[in-house]
Formats: structure tokens, C-alpha cells, sequence
């Protein structure tokens, strides 16, 4: 038995769903942004498997851009939870319902 | 073999990882397991012939990214944590959804053919591979990602500025 690209994508395909777990659960809005951040890791997981059992190089430099818009969606996401913590000072998401009708 | 069991054990570091991230109770806790998982899928990029990506990957998940978290955590100081589930049942459902999720994944992945070329040696020149495509083909998203990046620097100066009271 060796490895192959399947077990790769199966551990990928397992931490997806662990991080949609925690963006389901979860009511902190910064541990929610930790898990969008392990389902990015995990599509990345799986692009880097692909490009090398495909003996390419395109699949990590899908990578790098990935990494590079995740910084920023990052940065943006924390910015605009400090500034909604001046409003209203919690992370709980259930208690930002200001567009509730 | 050596190559399964280094495999098994980082698979088993970045799921422990992302399971101390959701079940932390306090945030920099999850901080914490979010470093474990990061670490370790860098460890598979190194045995997937991508160093470079790896090292990428300590450098700006690892490190910066890591550090953020605990920084905008620290820095909110939450004194309310989470309230208590208002809806139970969406727990329920969320996990539900989400083991349907993987379970599809899973089939879907052992149902197509997956890619499984013979392996080359380890390439020696990855960084530069990837520099030259990067800088030749890839050029046009390359200068779209400088720009998206100026523009995140931009718009979170905006955001964190503070509103003069009026």
C-alpha cells in the first residue's frame, strides 16, 4: 500500500467539514473566521496533492494566490470586527441583528 | 512505509488541531489548535514536493496570520463570551450538514478516478519552477493580487480608523 492522491483529499475533504462545523456552531465571530481559514487550508490541501500526483506546478501556484487573498480577506474580516466591536462591544454573531427585520 | 506513517501522524496533528479550534472555549485557545493545523499541513506540503509552498505556508499562515488572531483577540479583550445556544437545534443540523458534506466529498472522491502519476525525484529548483511560470504565465493575476492587496492595506486603514464624534 502506498499513498496516493485519495488519501489526501479524504484528510482534506474531513478538516472541510470539521471547519464547516465550527462556521455552523460556533457563535464567536473570530473563531468563526479561524475556521473559514482551516477550509481554505484544506482546498489547498488537496490543490498541492493534485499538482504533484499530476506532476504539475499550476496546483501550488493556485496555492499562492489563494494564500495572498486570504491574507487579505483576513486582515479585512478582523478589521471590520474591531470596528463592529466600538458599536456594540461582543463577537457573539447572534447579537449582530441590526439588519433583522 | 515511512512515508504512511509520517502521513498518518500529520493527518492525525491537523484534525486534532482543527478540533481544538471548534471546541476551544476561549479564543486563544483556538488560536493555538488553528498554529497545530497549520504546522502540520505544512509538514504534508514538504512531503508533497512543495517546499516552497510550504515554507510559504510557516511564513504567512503560521506566523502572520496566527499572530492577527491573537493580536485582534487580545486586543478586544471579549469580557461576554459566547451566550448560551439560543437554538440548540442548529448545532444539531450544522453538524449533521456537515458530516453529509464529507461524506459526499468522500464518495465522490473514491467514486472518480483520481490523478496518481509516477512520481518524479524531488524537484531540486521548486522556488525557481514556480517563479519562472509565476513571472511568465501567471503574470496578469499576479499584478491583480498586488492590487487586491493594496486595496485590503487600504480599505483596513479606512476601517480602523477612528470616526471623529461629531
Amino acid at each position: 500500500m502506498t499513498l496516493s492522491s485519495l488519501h489526501y483529499f479524504i484528510l482534506s475533504a474531513i478538516l472541510f467539514a470539521i471547519g464547516g462545523i465550527g462556521v455552523l456552531v460556533r457563535r464567536n465571530a473570530i473563531v468563526i473566521f479561524m475556521c473559514v481559514e482551516m477550509m481554505l487550508n484544506a482546498v489547498n490541501l488537496s490543490l498541492i496533492a493534485f499538482a504533484r500526483y499530476l506532476n504539475g506546478v499550476d496546483g501550488q501556484l493556485l496555492v499562492l494566490f489563494v494564500m495572498a487573498i486570504a491574507a487579505a480577506e483576513v486582515v479585512v474580516g478582523l478589521a471590520i470586527l474591531v470596528a463592529l466591536y466600538r458599536k456594540r462591544p461582543t463577537t457573539d454573531v447572534d447579537e449582530m441583528n441590526l439588519l433583522k427585520g | 512505509m515511512l512515508e504512511i506513517i509520517l502521513f498518518a501522524c500529520f493527518a492525525l496533528a491537523a484534525i486534532a488541531g482543527a478540533v481544538w479550534v471548534i471546541l476551544g472555549k476561549n479564543a486563544s485557545w483556538s488560536a493555538l489548535g488553528l498554529l497545530v493545523n497549520f504546522c502540520s499541513l505544512g509538514a504534508l506540503y514538504i512531503m508533497l514536493n512543495a517546499p516552497f509552498v510550504a515554507l510559504i505556508q510557516f511564513i504567512v499562515y503560521a506566523g502572520a496570520i496566527v499572530v492577527m488572531f491573537l493580536f485582534v483577540v487580545m486586543l478586544l479583550m471579549v469580557r461576554r463570551g459566547e451566550g448560551e445556544d439560543k437554538k440548540p437545534f442548529q448545532r444539531y443540523m450544522g453538524i449533521a450538514l456537515a458530516v453529509l458534506l464529507a461524506a459526499g466529498l468522500v464518495y465522490i472522491g473514491v467514486s472518480v478516478a483520481m490523478p496518481h502519476g509516477s512520481l518524479p525525484a524531488t524537484p531540486q529548483d521548486n522556488a525557481r519552477v514556480l517563479g519562472l511560470t509565476l513571472f511568465s504565465e501567471y503574470l496578469l493575476p499576479l499584478w491583480m493580487a498586488g492590487v487586491l492587496l493594496l486595496i485590503g492595506m487600504i480599505a483596513v486603514v479606512m476601517l480602523a480608523k477612528r470616526k471623529k464624534e461629531a
